[in-house]
């Protein structure tokens, strides 16, 4: 008769875990690139892109993205016009182009953008004093043409962006990486990951 | 008239129980003092990995090395020249991401009574990011009492905000006494900027 409450005793078990795997939730699974739209190099992604907005409404914001190609990086943009462009020992700059479409009312400061090599490591562009060379942070919008800001409001002094651009980022690796993927986000947990021809 | 009959424990029963209570109460209190306080947590004690100066110590996310260790009394940085009534001691070591972009930004340095000194004040911590397989070159910079010299150890890690479940790696600088004669007398040590790439630091 008691042995009949061993039974129960794995059943408690995975009940206890599942009541504390709440945990997952609070810290850890909405911070997680966890909804991934795919794609591959030279076709448009529909793309639709959750965001928080100050008063922690959700919104949307409805794009398509093309990666046009991933070739090395030979000039960068200086104060004073492009600037020829030399990786230090033990790296390479990868130039992304992606083409965006998206209407001119949608936000789309801040993203972010990184190179998956074939060993699926992740280099994720930033800001870098390589060098002689400074290579400036990841924008998704031309310049002198930013779309509105988050809370709707325009940047003074800027031009309404294209319906339709492209756009250049620089993302530094070491000299062994062979990009495999790009990533494209925003916020978590949407993701755009699109895949290179020939991979 | 008979006198009641004696109903209560004996006396040895009474002495059993207030010795056996007496026992339980040690134990209970000495158990109260090995065990975890509230606010203690030691699952997150961050996993220390142990090395020398030279070595290549794996934090997870990143392999950290310690190359080189000087001290003076003067450093400068952004144009200011810091004078410390003690030693600085200034570390320069390189950090090599592992799976993604990774920084050191947690320093800390510790001597065998149990002073630390950490990135408070006018120490500091330069370094940058770096993505996989890509050397940065950085420095930290921390001042200390001469006395503290001969059993300096530094401590690095990935977050300055938390150290938690995370690895650090810790070095013994292998400073002693007589190093503190020669950091007093060292000319004063320009901090470099980080430094990207396979190149070795620029010395000062």
């Amino acid at each position: 008769m008691r042995r009949r409450w061993l039974l129960v005793l794995p059943v408690a078990l995975v009940l206890a875990l599942l009541a504390t795997a709440s945990r997952l939730q609070v810290f850890w699974w909405p911070e997680q690139q966890h909804d991934v739209t795919t794609g591959r190099q030279g076709e448009p992604v529909e793309v639709s892109d959750r965001w928080e907005d100050a008063d922690g409404d959700e919104r949307r914001r409805e794009l398509s993205v093309t990666l046009l190609e991933v070739v090395s990086a030979t000039q960068v943009e200086g104060f004073s016009g492009p600037e020829t462009l030399e990786p230090v020992a033990g790296s390479a700059v990868w130039e992304v182009r992606l083409r965006l479409d998206a209407d001119p009312d949608v936000p789309l400061s801040g993203c972010r953008l990184s190179i998956v090599d074939t060993d699926d490591r992740e280099a994720t562009a930033m800001s870098a004093q390589l060098g002689e060379t400074l290579l400036p942070g990841p924008a998704c919008e031309p310049e002198d043409r930013a779309g509105p800001r988050y809370d709707g409001t325009p940047v003074e002094g800027a031009l309404p962006r294209p319906p339709s651009y492209d756009v250049s980022v620089l993302v530094v690796t070491d000299d062994e990486a062979v990009p495999d993927r790009v990533r494209l986000w925003w916020e978590a947990p949407d993701v755009t990951e699109i895949r290179l021809a020939g991979r | 008239m008979t006198a009641p009959a004696r109903t209560g424990p004996g006396l040895g029963h009474v002495l059993g129980t207030a010795l056996v209570c007496l026992a339980l109460l040690a134990v209970g209190s000495w158990l109260q003092g090995w065990l975890p306080g509230g606010d203690d947590d030691p699952a997150a004690d961050p996993h220390v990995r142990r090395g020398a100066v030279g070595d290549a110590i794996d934090l997870r996310t990143s392999t950290v090395t310690v190359d080189r260790v000087q001290g003076t009394t003067r450093v400068e940085q952004y144009g200011a020249e810091l004078v410390s009534p003690g030693l600085w001691v200034v570390v320069s070591y390189t950090v090599v991401p592992t799976e993604e972009n990774a920084s050191i930004t947690f320093a800390e340095l510790e001597d065998a009574r149990g002073r630390t000194w950490g990135l408070v004040g006018r120490n500091a911590n330069s370094c940058a990011e770096s993505p996989p397989g890509l050397p940065v070159h950085c420095t930290a910079l921390l001042e200390v009492p001469a006395d503290a010299l001969p059993t300096l150890r530094l401590r690095l890690a990935r977050l300055s905000r938390d150290v938690r479940f995370d690895a650090v790696a810790e070095v013994d600088l292998g400073l002693g006494a007589e190093d503190a004669e020669a950091f007093a007398a060292a000319p004063t040590f320009a901090v470099p900027a980080p430094v990207l790439g396979d190149g070795t630091e620029e010395e000062s």
